[in-house]
């Protein structure tokens, strides 16, 4: 998918009202997280242990990293960018993306919608003398966020190319790279040309996701969620909050519900939307993204960053800054908090941390993962019961571990069958005939109605002809007929030959076809 | 239905491949895993599984493999050491030694193989016999007769199966025994027959069922043991 990525480089010393000028450190747990350009010209890199930084730099402002600090300023800027592309997604403080297919066309093409976000992203930051941001479009959130710092236009399917110089360690992966490093590997392009197969047996899954990300394609663990109430944690408020940590707390309960509930569909969130309704009726919304899917306690952080965000930014529209009267008035409060998982990940991989896990399990998935390395992802599959008529609508094979929603199955799907399930369902339907007692095909007229008595049937495949001792039918079967290439037009039998096989048979346009075998 | 009470584990066992066969299958791989085990279907890319689902298949924790291509043998051998139940359908041509190197295999960690042929129906034709596993099996199940409820002359649906199960093989004790069932019964699971029910044309054989013991296995097919003996015992009355 094309995905726009803006950056703000340092954000944290922005985010704290200072200039790249100033010399700034900011520092967690006696590490330095980001530094100010001032103080990088000086030798500091991130990571860098305190003390070091200060030798470094004497003079340097020491500020506390402060998350939240980072995402309520941040909202200014998605603000900003939100009133020129809606879709707006917060992957961290200082890094916000956008898809960016629609608004390209929107806008007359990628460059002049890089151009414009770009002035958006700019013209948002009020603080002089702050870094300018970094506006980048490639195929998917990985490239992107690299494009970003280039500022650059990657061409659709170049996107491995353009990863091939930069060093491994932007696949931000603590545990890869490292040992990707010992065995002397060090950019993503040399990654890139590991066969997949070893990288899944010898690294893992995690890395194999990777692996797939930096060959140029989509991120295959990222799928859209069902609409169904499963992906959905909310709460109304009755006085309206008006207090960050009042909100933060009604999240952080919401956080835990969505998170069960996703763990029993064996899935995480991978793009959350937390949605808020104010008192006087407007709806505000903010989605947030994470590669590595974000567990109950980070779905919370955002909350509380966004609740600060939201409120901060109400209160100082309510008190009017100097020379300028107020836009959006005071808000009322929050009337109800929604959480809503937007995309999720397929958590098979853990498995082990929901429920008991075990001996069996553990094992299991040991097997599964070296056959997925001798056969490819394609090769191991599970099953799942999907929604639909058709037999083979409705049994489905997926790759292993990856998100699946049953949750149309049990729908009630008219027009199909009340009677157990065929045992067997033709990968492909196998051709046939029926024929009357007097050796005529029998067909369905445009009325629904067979144009004989099916007596004997035959698997074309140069089948012998078997007698037919019981049958029914037909059950029309008019699917998607707003859309002329997916429209399906046919009729159902049930045949039972004298052999006492059932066959559930298809007809569409006079030809008759096997679609599944009660055997 | 088992001689002895229980599927040994590390036994092969072969199912037939006369029309019912896949739905006998099901039903075992039901009854097996409802202990907690794992199972794995190798070779078997149409395989229903919404009617595995329906008989109570833990969809979870199945394995499919459909198309192993010439590396069968290997992905099986993997296979036997991840899971607890394993079903192969096996290629046309098996030769003697892999067959005896996964049942050696299978016996050493305790794995229940199944070994189950392409049904005669899918095909639509009568095949000429094969030897399917070229090596004795512990135990064969054959659905020696089977007859659809439900459907009529242009009315019904296949509501319901009766069939006849007939057990042989090294273990059966030289005894054919036998078992009549619905499979699948209106909820696309397996049921005992009893006499009070219209029994169409298959006359009861003769049936027995042993003593449970203790082993492995024997806690997770102990409903399709019990349904197999209440059957069977419904038809000594």
């Amino acid at each position: 998918m094309r995905m726009v990525a803006v950056w703000y480089p340092d954000w944290p010393v922005t985010a704290a009202g200072h200039a790249a000028s100033d010399p700034v450190l900011v520092v967690t747990a006696g590490r330095v997280t980001a530094a100010s350009a001032a103080a990088r010209a000086r030798g500091v890199a991130v990571g860098l242990r305190r003390r070091e930084a200060e030798h470094l730099h004497p003079n340097a402002t020491v500020l506390t990293a402060d998350p939240a600090r980072d995402a309520r300023t941040f909202e200014v800027v998605l603000a900003a960018v939100a009133d020129l592309v809606p879709a707006v997604e917060v992957a961290r403080p200082g890094l916000l993306l956008l898809p960016a297919r629609g608004p390209a066309r929107y806008f007359g093409g990628e460059e002049p919608l890089r151009t414009r976000v770009l002035e958006a992203a700019r013209a948002a930051i009020g603080l002089p003398g702050a870094p300018p941001p970094g506006c980048g479009i490639a195929d998917g959130r990985l490239a992107a966020a690299l494009a970003a710092r280039r500022s650059a236009v990657v061409p659709a399917g170049h996107s491995r190319r353009f990863l091939a110089p930069f060093p491994v360690t932007v696949l931000g992966h603590p545990e890869l790279v490292p040992v990707l490093h010992r065995l002397g590997i060090r950019t993503v392009g040399e990654f890139a040309e590991l066969p997949s197969e070893s990288v899944l047996a010898r690294f893992g899954r995690e890395a194999a996701h990777l692996h797939t990300l930096v060959l140029g394609s989509d991120d295959q663990r990222l799928r859209p969620a069902s609409t169904s109430a499963d992906a959905v944690a909310a709460a109304d408020f009755d006085p309206p909050v008006d207090r960050v940590d009042q909100l933060a707390f009604a999240g952080r309960s919401l956080a835990d519900e969505l998170a069960g509930r996703l763990a029993a569909r064996e899935a995480a969130c991978g793009v959350l939307r937390i949605e808020a309704d104010t008192g006087e009726g407007r709806t505000l919304r903010r989605r947030w993204s994470s590669v590595d899917g974000l567990d109950a306690r980070a779905m919370a952080d955002r909350v509380h960053w966004q609740a600060d965000g939201w409120l901060a930014e109400v209160t100082r529209a309510a008190v009017p800054a100097e020379g300028q009267g107020s836009a959006a008035g005071p808000l009322d409060g929050i009337t109800a908090l929604r959480l809503v998982a937007e995309q999720v990940i397929g958590a098979h991989r853990q498995l082990t941390l929901w429920g008991e896990a075990t001996a069996a399990d553990v094992r299991a998935a040991r097997g599964i993962d070296r056959l997925r390395g001798m056969l490819g992802p394609d090769g191991v599959l599970t099953p799942v019961v999907r929604g639909g008529r058709g037999p083979a609508q409705r049994s489905a094979l997926t790759r292993w571990g990856e998100p699946h929603d049953d949750a149309s199955a049990s729908l009630p799907w008219p027009g199909r069958f009340r009677s157990p399930a065929p045992t067997l369902v033709c990968p492909e339907p196998v051709p046939a005939q029926v024929v009357d007692a007097a050796g005529q095909p029998v067909v369905v007229t445009g009325r629904g109605t067979p144009t004989g008595v099916p007596a004997r049937l035959r698997v074309a495949a140069g089948g012998r002809w078997q007698h037919v001792t019981a049958w029914a039918g037909p059950w029309p079967v008019d699917e998607r007929w707003w859309d002329t290439d997916a429209a399906r037009r046919l009729s159902r039998f049930q045949v039972l030959t004298v052999g006492q096989v059932g066959y559930l048979c298809a007809v569409a346009a006079d030809q008759w076809w096997i679609e599944a075998v009660y055997d | 239905m088992f001689p002895g009470g229980g599927l040994e584990p590390g036994s092969v066992l072969a199912v037939a491949d006369t029309p019912g066969s896949t739905a006998l299958l099901v039903a075992l791989l039901s009854a097996l895993m409802a202990g907690g085990s794992w199972a794995a279907v190798l070779g078997m890319a149409d395989l229903g599984v919404e009617a595995a689902a329906q008989a109570g298949v833990p969809l979870k924790r199945l394995v499919v493999v459909p198309r192993p291509a010439a590396r069968w043998s290997q992905v099986a051998a993997v296979l036997l050491d991840a899971v607890d139940v394993v079903a192969v359908r096996p290629p046309a041509r098996c030769p003697a030694g892999e067959a005896r190197w996964l049942a050696a295999r299978a016996r050493g960690r305790g794995v229940l193989l199944l070994v189950c042929p392409p049904p005669v129906s899918a095909a639509g034709t009568a095949r000429q016999p094969v030897q399917l596993w070229p090596e004795a099996v512990d135990l064969r199940l054959e659905p020696v007769a089977s007859c659809w409820h439900g459907l009529g002359s242009g009315t019904g649906v296949l509501a319901r199966r009766r069939m006849r199960v007939q057990v042989s093989g090294r273990r059966a004790t030289g005894r054919e025994r036998s078992v009549e069932l619905w499979l699948p019964d209106p909820d696309g699971q397996l049921a005992p027959a009893a006499d009070s029910e219209p029994a169409g044309r298959i006359e009861g054989g003769p049936g027995g069922a042993g003593s449970h013991r203790d082993g492995r296995l024997t806690g997770s097919t102990a409903g399709l043991v019990r349904l197999a003996a209440s059957g069977a015992r419904a038809d000594r009355r």
